[in-house]
């Protein structure tokens, strides 16, 4: 299912997107063409492709697919078994959200605050519950993270608003 | 060239620069000890640091994390029958059943020596080889620019992608992408909505940390470790320097598996994998014993080890000379060096000598210094793995974004990277190979600049196909194209003989 709706939103994507290459402005000066033909090409490749893909998927009858999804299951099992892990969606989504709200909060609290606490809770949440732990590890990570990017390659991090920013310029 | 290699040693004689190296040598091997993090990954996560070391620190850097990274990956392949990295699956083979004799620091120090020779001989390939190939390329012009850049592309596609359509999409996104902007050729606006930060294009660094680094993240985050692994021979290890004076008696092996991975480095869109496959067959086939591999023989582990970091100089050469990278890690260099402003391609050896020489000093000291971090280090690195992985995970995920915020120090490219990231993660779950994708970023914008001076230049398009080189370039673009039609057509016909 989820393969067939990923064609079907680039077919979209790219037949969006041609209409919009279509209006592009001629070029100023006398070229051989135009600046809409790069893109363009891009975008019908795009959809000639899109459409074999879903017309493949579409032809696969149900056995067919059910066969090769079993088949890719196993293989991935296998692998995991090896490597001793278990997929886990809920983690999955977990950490998606996290990261979200992340790249959210850090804007209006700051690098300094945000991401130890962020770490505690991604480490409570994924399993982890040893008080000590979920407290040293975020502060001595905080502590290599501002060495690493302050100190040594004076990388730019973001500082937060308001009475946060304050907090921030005290330490970078 | 004494000139050139008088360069060379002043680069990696200053502290500072040998510091870097020595650096990306220590992250090398733990980014390719980690199972999960590949030395593609790695060296994007760690592109944006880079942004503030002068260009050939950055490369080195970088350089030495893609070598250190290839060896790295045999570690857990030789401890815990996890291949840190897809190109050392094969010492698994031989490195497991050594280790589990109660040998595992024989093999490690057999794996990390055949590394660094393997290494070491591909960077005097790159050293020499390289100068010769940019010389050549001089003469190019705009067909054959546009040619190269066409069969870079349509190699990866066809060659790394498991299905081509799947790979050509990916290609068409990248293309695409590159596309948005203010057009340098035509000097019109292309899909910016009238949004002033469109304008400038959509930064690939974000594009690439996000498609390698935040999907990374994100499958690393669905995942959970269920088991915990031991080593196989059940205690502290300790790697053996008496495994040198075994290379002695394999000269011939070592030979052929060093051309064999430099080779199929330079070809675009192969690598380390395929080199390792190959070295590791060709040692079973030339072996007077071949019953013996699988068992935990030196053979076994140092064929696929001398190989697959043979491929990281090897790919390293079309994309210092040409500007076509060899393999996905070297896709990231080359974006790096176009951060730091610098085209990569036969005239980056005329007007930044100085960086390209040292580059190539630091490139070999780095395969050097891996003996010493493979020899000493080794139970540092062991440590390393037991990190929890949310630890580990999390500071992934920073990097992607102090490196995304690092570049403007505006939030627009971390969401860039994020978004980035969940579109590698889906591409990559549904079975789209990313690395046609970044190509694409990188050399659409070459290839469709080439295209449009070259038709002003030549009025047509014909001389594209006519002039020899440029022609050639074409024509091999459109078999490299149907080369999977063709192999597949041969697999029916012979499965259909043998029903």
């Amino acid at each position: 299912m989820g393969e067939r709706v990923l064609a079907g939103f680039f077919m979209v994507f790219a037949v969006v997107f041609f209409s919009i290459a279509l209006q592009i402005t001629p070029p100023r000066v006398d070229t051989p063409l135009v600046g809409s033909f790069w893109p363009g090409l891009a975008l019908i490749i795009l959809f000639v492709c899109s459409s074999i893909e879903m017309v493949r998927l579409l032809r696969q009858s149900k056995t067919e697919r059910e066969a090769k999804a079993a088949a890719d299951e196993k293989k991935k099992q296998a692998l995991q078994e090896a490597m001793g892990e278990e997929d886990n969606r809920n983690l999955l989504i977990f950490g998606g959200f996290i990261a979200f709200f992340y790249i959210i909060v850090v804007h209006y609290v700051g690098f300094l605050i945000t991401t130890p606490v962020f770490m505690a809770l991604y480490m409570y949440v994924t399993g982890y519950r040893k008080k000590v732990m979920l407290v040293v590890a975020p502060l001595l990570a905080i502590a290599v993270f501002l060495l690493l990017f302050v100190v040594a390659t004076y990388i730019p991090l973001p500082r937060g608003i308001g009475i946060f920013k304050d907090i921030s310029l005290l330490v970078y | 060239m004494f000139d050139n290699l008088m360069i060379a040693a002043s680069f990696v004689v200053d502290p500072i620069n040998f510091f870097i190296i020595c650096s990306g040598v220590v992250l090398g091997i733990i980014i390719g000890a980690l199972p999960g993090l590949g030395t593609a990954a790695g060296v994007a996560i760690m592109l944006p640091i880079t942004l503030s070391l002068t260009p050939a620190q950055a490369i080195v850097m970088l350089g030495a994390i893609y070598a250190a990274g290839t060896a790295g990956g045999s570690i857990t392949s030789i401890l815990f029958r996890i291949p840190g990295e897809a190109q050392s699956a094969m010492t698994m083979l031989d490195g497991f059943p050594m280790a589990k004799r109660g040998e595992a620091g024989r093999a490690l120090g057999l794996a990390m020596t055949a590394s660094a020779l393997g290494g070491v001989f591909s960077a005097i390939v790159l050293m020499f080889f390289a100068p010769i190939l940019a010389g050549w390329a001089l003469k190019f012009g705009q067909a054959e620019y546009f040619a190269l850049a066409l069969f870079g592309m349509s190699t990866v596609t066809s060659l790394a992608a498991k299905s081509v359509v799947k790979g050509l999409i990916s290609t068409a996104i990248g293309l695409f992408l590159c596309t948005i902007g203010l057009s340098d050729v035509f000097g019109v606006e292309r899909f910016t909505f009238g949004n002033d930060d469109l304008r400038y294009g959509v930064s690939y660094i974000p594009v690439i940390v996000g498609i390698f680094g935040m999907s990374e993240f994100l499958r690393n985050a669905g995942t959970v470790v269920v088991r915990e692994h031991k080593i196989a021979e059940g205690g502290a290890v300790k790697t053996q320097f008496g495994v040198i004076k075994e290379f002695l008696h394999m000269k011939v092996l070592m030979f052929r598996s060093v051309i064999i991975g430099t080779v199929i480095g330079i070809l675009p869109g192969t690598g380390g994998t395929t080199g390792s496959v190959i070295a590791y067959n060709e040692a079973v086939r030339w072996s007077e014993h071949p019953e013996k591999f699988g068992t935990g023989i030196d053979e076994g582990i140092a064929a696929p080890e001398f190989a697959n970091n043979a491929a990281c100089g090897g790919a390293l050469v079309p994309t210092l000379t040409l500007g076509i990278p060899g393999s996905s890690t070297t896709a990231v260099i080359l974006a790096a060096l176009m951060s730091h402003g610098l085209t990569p391609g036969p005239n980056l050896f005329i007007q930044n000598k100085e960086m390209v020489w040292g580059v190539f000093g630091g490139y070999l000291v780095a395969n050097i210094l891996m003996i010493v971090a493979g020899l000493w280090g080794i139970w540092m690195f062991a440590k390393i793995l037991r990190v929890p992985r949310a630890i580990l995970n999390w500071v992934i995920f920073i990097l992607c974004v102090v490196g995304s915020f690092g570049i403007n120090s505006n939030l627009q490219d971390v969401w860039i990277m994020f978004a980035f990231g969940l579109l590698g993660y889906l591409l990559e779950k549904y079975g789209y190979p990313l690395v046609p994708l970044v190509l694409a970023i990188i050399l659409g914008p070459i290839a469709e600049a080439a295209l449009i001076k070259g038709m002003m230049v030549y009025g047509s398009f014909w001389p594209f196909i006519t002039r020899p080189i440029g022609g050639t370039l074409l024509f091999l673009s459109v078999l490299s194209m149907l080369f999977p039609l063709i192999r597949n057509y041969f697999e029916k016909r012979k499965k259909a003989k043998e029903a």
